[in-house]
């Protein structure tokens, strides 16, 4: 059981597993192979995560600039969009929406910064405060 | 508590977890198998729902369709429990099940695994695992799309369970009582292809089906027109995607289909299938030239309107390929 089992709490290992991909050969047969992720599955990953990084940054200087409330930044670190952020946090879309403009934020109450905190696995002081 | 159950490597996640659980209770199914024999094959396209800024792809039927239609077909007794209010009570349950000696499957949301590198962590809700064992809060994992089963801490498997966002899997769980030992394996094929039949071309709707690819290929034509050019690289990264690297054992469930009906023949001893299986292999092919080129495309910055038209041309082969097999399926099993 021990040797057969991967080892817990390693978060780190893109791109070190191993996926199960079937195929079909020239003589007419289907097969499966064991493999790592080839480089189309690889350069399509870049591709996207380069768009959600630069996504991720852009809503960062926003917050910074004043121009966004930090619901945005954290929205987008989590790769969420509005209606997944919604129903995590359960609050209306509409309302959601509202708590993007920064002084609508500034005005929010403990209650609702919870609820958005618990959203994102953070504490309110991080919530509200973004390096 | 830890069940002796034999953990299978697979391609997709639901076929998997069902593939493993039958073959826990001693029906070999391949995971190929559950996958036909459930309808799974399907393909969907909603250009005005978007995920990620992107429209909505899918390739397989919903969560939760591959499991109940497999076992349902082959006779199985199972039991599936839709929805929990209370998590503690969920995982109370789970844990009795465990103790009997029951191998259950549930469904999750990624964002919670932690198994799983930070890249696949979304707020993907559709993931299938099945748990198998416990001991001092930690739990065992027979995670389909990994080659070793995992380890889970008993409030990250509470979290996924319970993973808020859309379609929330709200701790549903599944599991069998008992499967017959020898089920019309025959009738059940058969009616796991009509389903897909009807699913591919039976559908008048636009956005389903071989429809839907059509519909797509049509409008992939326009997007270097219509969309900046950010944009339409995005939605056509967001398509490979999906079709290849969340796990669909390759070129969007098309080669595990073909295999699914290479082994009908060999299990009914019958050819009528052949053609199709072949068909289905070939489609696939294109289907993995279609990934492959994109990604081509995607690294060099070459996406010109010439090369957009390339791919859709290559799924317009795609659908006309998976018309013919589908309608001639329809012709050959009645």
């Amino acid at each position: 059981m021990e040797e057969n089992t991967d080892p817990i709490w390693k978060d780190d290992r893109y791109g070190k597993s191993r996926e199960l991909l079937y195929y079909y050969n020239q003589q007419g047969h289907y097969e499966k192979k064991v493999e790592f992720q080839g480089e189309t599955v690889r350069v399509i990953a870049q591709q996207a995560w380069d768009v959600f990084n630069s996504r991720i940054e852009d809503a960062r200087q926003k917050v910074l600039a004043g121009k966004v409330s930090p619901i945005v930044y954290y929205m987008e670190k989590d790769i969420a969009d509005p209606i997944t952020l919604s129903k995590m946090a359960g609050i209306s879309l509409w309302r959601v929406k509202w708590h993007f403009k920064p002084g609508v934020f500034k005005r929010l109450n403990e209650k609702t910064l919870k609820k958005y905190a618990e959203a994102f696995n953070i504490t309110v002081e991080q919530l509200k405060n973004v390096q | 508590m830890i069940i002796d159950f034999k953990h299978n490597h697979s391609g997709h996640c639901e076929s998997g977890a069902t593939s493993n659980l039958i073959r826990h209770y001693g029906l070999e199914i391949s995971e190929p198998m559950a996958f036909g024999i459930g309808g799974g094959l399907f393909f969907v396209y909603l250009p005005f729902i978007k995920a990620q800024e992107a429209p909505m792809f899918a390739f397989r039927t919903i969560a939760g369709k591959i499991f109940r239609n497999t076992t349902g077909r082959l006779g199985a007794d199972t039991v599936m429990i839709k929805k929990y209010k209370d998590p503690v009570k969920a995982m109370d349950e789970l844990d009795r099940n465990i103790e009997k000696g029951i191998p259950t499957g549930v469904q999750v949301g990624t964002f919670h695994l932690r198994y799983f590198p930070p890249e696949y962590r979304l707020h993907f809700n559709f993931h299938n695992v099945v748990v198998f064992g416990r001991e001092n809060g930690v739990y065992h994992i027979g995670e389909p799309v990994r080659e070793k089963t995992q380890l889970l801490l008993k409030e990250d498997l509470q979290k996924a369970r319970f993973a808020r966002g859309a379609f929330g899997p709200h701790g549903k769980m599944y599991y069998i009582r008992s499967v017959p030992k020898n089920p019309d394996i025959k009738k059940a094929i058969f009616s796991g292809i009509h389903e897909t039949i009807k699913n591919m071309i039976g559908i008048p709707v636009p956005f389903v089906g071989v429809r839907g690819m059509k519909k797509l290929a049509k409008d992939m034509k326009k997007w270097p027109a219509k969309l900046p050019e950010e944009k339409a690289r995005f939605y056509l990264t967001q398509f490979v995607r999906s079709s290849e690297e969340f796990g669909t054992g390759g070129a969007a469930f098309r080669y595990i289909y073909g295999a699914f009906l290479k082994e009908s023949i060999e299990l009914l001893k019958n050819d009528q299938l052949l053609e199709a299986s072949n068909r289905m292999g070939e489609t696939a092919s294109l289907w993995r030239e279609l990934s492959y080129r994109s990604a081509r495309f995607i690294k060099n910055r070459e996406e010109s309107h010439d090369n957009y038209s390339i791919l859709s041309e290559i799924l317009l082969e795609c659908a006309a390929g998976e018309e013919r097999i589908f309608k001639g399926l329809a012709k050959k099993i009645k």
